[in-house]
């Protein structure tokens, strides 16, 4: 269950992230916020 | 390529990357992670920085979470009712008046671990406060300036430890007591060390009356989400086994929900969005860092600087603490908390490590008001409306100096303090 929750929880951060990633007008902060959204793409489908 | 090379190519992008190309700290932490595998010959290992970046993802996760219940409560009212609940409560000696308004200013940064969180939301709200007992706009923006920092290593949440433990694989865990210890008093003391011969002529009595004119809603509904909070964090604590524990990030969640049903009525995904925009710059930190972590390990680099550092003699080892930290930390606090404070605590394995990593994060933390980027100290500016941050850092010197002196003492007495507090 707490499992669940937590990769729902990953899953609002990262579409939060991707949001932002589009609305910043600057390539250093798209990069910044691409940046992080690698490990939480790759955790919200467990696949690391 | 020599390790002491790849030191060299190591410090030479990260600074190329930060003043020259004007890069934010965690995408250049990033590069000059990728520049040190290529420089040892090991190409781009892209499994080595993806894992690395999975070093900081759950602390990431509270760091997101914690910021968007801290936009939740500056939305709903409850930051501002807090406010002019405590400086009406306490408002009416010089003394209690200073150290609230420190206590109220390190919340956000405790709960976040930024000290941005700090000066944009609670140092916003109370520098007309500070400014209303007829301080000088430098004095007020110093003062806020070193809570937040205070604040930004507070319990309990402080990401300058979890950096410099994440790199000798040292948990989270027994860090609150010390944290509060050091962090309060410091806090308190320097407030009123800047504060206290402006607060002791001001007239307090109007100043507390105006604050508590203020519309911030009654009732005290409003306080459930922070009772929310406090409940799911003491309670694992206090009942282990019984009292389920939803760890961090959930605990935030739960905050932030609460929020939506008391208090002015706001947008989530607006002030969700808000939140993430404002942490994404120190997220980018952690994963540069996780990265960098992981490279220095794979390419020999943190051996290297671990046995330098344990050949270097005891007294040279605390001096460079005592400059290298604070000066480093003038470009980016967790930076130096992650080049140079893991390889520093390495050299003190020997002794209480809860005690050496705290202290490093308060010598590391003062890095916040060295020039040239001095953030803490520039978005304090702003916030009082200062033209030159550089008044601001002035005052702030000497406080400095002290949390340093007081940073190296604990490093050389660990132990000691280590059975008498921990």
């Amino acid at each position: 269950m707490i499992t669940v929750v937590y990769r729902l929880i990953v899953v609002v951060v990262a579409v939060l992230v991707v949001w932002e990633l589009f609305s910043q007008k600057e390539i250093k902060w798209q990069a910044n916020a691409a940046l992080v959204l690698i490990p939480l793409v790759l955790r919200a489908f467990m696949l690391v | 390529m020599s390790e002491i090379m790849l030191v060299v190519v190591m410090l030479a992008v990260f600074l190329a990357c930060v003043l020259w190309l004007k890069l934010p700290v965690g995408l250049s932490l990033a590069a000059t992670s990728a520049a040190l595998a290529v420089a040892a010959g090991q190409g781009l290992p892209l499994r080595h920085l993806v894992e690395g970046m999975f070093g900081y993802l759950d602390v990431s996760l509270v760091l997101f979470t914690a910021m968007i219940f801290m936009k939740v409560i500056e939305r709903n009212g409850l930051l501002e009712r807090l406010t002019r609940d405590l400086t009406c409560r306490f408002g009416h000696s010089p003394l209690a008046m200073l150290t609230v308004l420190t206590l109220i200013i390190m919340f956000p940064g405790a709960i976040t671990g930024s000290c941005t969180a700090s000066v944009l939301s609670t140092g916003v709200l109370l520098a007309p406060v500070l400014l209303g007992m007829d301080m000088p706009r430098h004095i007020a923006g110093a003062i806020i300036a070193m809570a937040s920092v205070y604040g930004m290593i507070a319990p309990p949440v402080n990401i300058v430890v979890m950096i410099i433990g994440g790199g000798i694989d040292m948990p989270y865990v027994g860090f609150d007591l010390i944290l509060l210890l050091v962090t309060v008093p410091l806090a308190v003391l320097t407030t009123i060390f800047l504060g206290y011969p402006y607060a002791r002529r001001a007239n307090l009595a109007v100043l507390v009356d105006k604050i508590g004119d203020a519309d911030t809603g009654r009732g005290w509904a409003l306080y459930l989400p922070l009772v929310l909070i406090a409940v799911l964090m003491v309670g694992p604590k206090a009942l282990p086994g019984v009292f389920p524990d939803p760890r961090m990030p959930l605990t935030f969640v739960l905050g932030s929900i609460a929020g939506l049903f008391v208090g002015r009525k706001f947008s989530l995904s607006q002030a969700a969005r808000d939140g993430v925009r404002e942490i994404l710059p120190v997220i980018g930190i952690l994963m540069g860092v996780g990265m960098l972590l992981q490279l220095i390990t794979l390419t020999g680099v943190r051996g290297y600087i671990a046995v330098s550092s344990l050949s270097l003699p005891a007294y040279l080892l605390l001096v460079s603490i005592a400059v290298s930290l604070p000066l480093f930390g003038g470009i980016s606090v967790f930076g130096a908390a992650s080049v140079l404070g893991v390889p520093f605590i390495l050299a003190f394995l020997g002794q209480n490590l809860i005690v050496t990593a705290t202290a490093l994060s308060l010598i590391a933390a003062m890095g916040s008001f060295t020039p040239p980027v001095a953030l803490t100290a520039v978005i304090a500016a702003q916030v009082v409306g200062e033209e030159n941050y550089l008044r601001i850092v002035r005052p702030l010197i000497l406080p400095s100096l002290v949390a340093i002196i007081i940073g190296i003492l604990m490093i050389m007495y660990a132990n000691p303090i280590g059975k008498l507090v921990l």
